[in-house]
């Protein structure tokens, strides 16, 4: 796989997961 | 090796400041949560605690909706508003989608162009959106992040003292929700107005951002 192809799934994961993580720390009232 | 790193520079170097920034923020937010702990009277917290609260959560995703709004409104923004003179902006007479000669989308998709965009149909229709509809879903996804988390992080603060916490809704008409949120969201928008503006005068040589150094000041659309 190409370095572009695994930077752009890379940058759209981090950005998944964190934004996930973030809303599950605010559901958990934590 | 050598070759990868310098044809992606840009999305390396840009990746791995973000992670040790982030890192940054959370030791400073530690430090500043735990001071007004401690004037409180209340315990510190760790700084795995802390990545897990809420007062965080919330600090990290009130800056991350504001830039992709920020990305979001110059994408679709910069499709039908032109700047005469800026390097942001395309040239003042092509306002709008432009032809699918000039997208190359359809029959005037070229051998090497994505499926998609030879596909003619709803998937063309939806590629020709998908970086302003992925940087809006981010957007609003953050924004939503933002609203929850703040809420927790809020309510936290109104139990420590003695006074009532408030529903979801409630908290989207709170002074505290949209004081997080246009504070940033002004900042985006002088960032951006600016950027279009200033390029039209000012150059930096050897950037994409800025015209050639040499370029007329009337000149719209050039970079270099």
């Amino acid at each position: 796989m190409s370095a572009p192809r695994i930077l752009f799934i890379v940058y759209l994961g981090v950005i998944t997961v964190g934004l996930i993580y973030f809303l599950t720390i605010g559901l958990l009232g934590r | 090796m050598r070759r990868t790193l310098r044809d992606n520079g840009l999305g390396i170097a840009f990746g791995l400041l973000f992670l040790a920034m982030l890192v940054g923020q959370a030791f400073a937010g530690q430090a500043q949560y735990n001071e007004q702990q401690t004037a409180t009277g209340a315990e510190p917290v760790s700084i795995g605690r802390y990545v897990t609260s809420s007062p965080f959560a919330v600090d990290v995703v009130e800056n991350w909706q504001s830039e992709y709004l920020q990305f979001f409104l110059y994408i679709f923004g910069t499709v039908w508003l032109v700047q005469r003179g800026s390097s942001e902006s395309k040239e003042v007479d092509k306002t709008g989608v432009e032809s699918d000669e000039e997208q190359m989308v359809g029959v005037h998709a070229r051998p090497d162009s994505p499926p998609w965009a030879r596909a003619g149909d709803w998937r063309t229709a939806v590629y020709a959106r998908s970086l302003g509809l992925v940087m809006g879903a981010i957007f609003l996804v953050s924004w939503l992040a933002q609203s929850v988390a703040g809420q927790a992080a809020y309510n936290a603060e109104q139990l420590g003292n003695r006074e009532d916490p408030i529903s979801w809704v409630g908290y989207l008409g709170a002074a505290d929700f949209w004081s997080r949120t246009l504070q940033n969201w002004q900042s985006e928008m002088l960032a951006v107005g600016s950027m279009a503006v200033l390029a039209i005068y000012l150059r930096q040589r050897g950037s994409p951002e800025s015209k050639p150094v040499g370029a007329a000041h009337g000149d719209t659309s050039a970079t270099g």
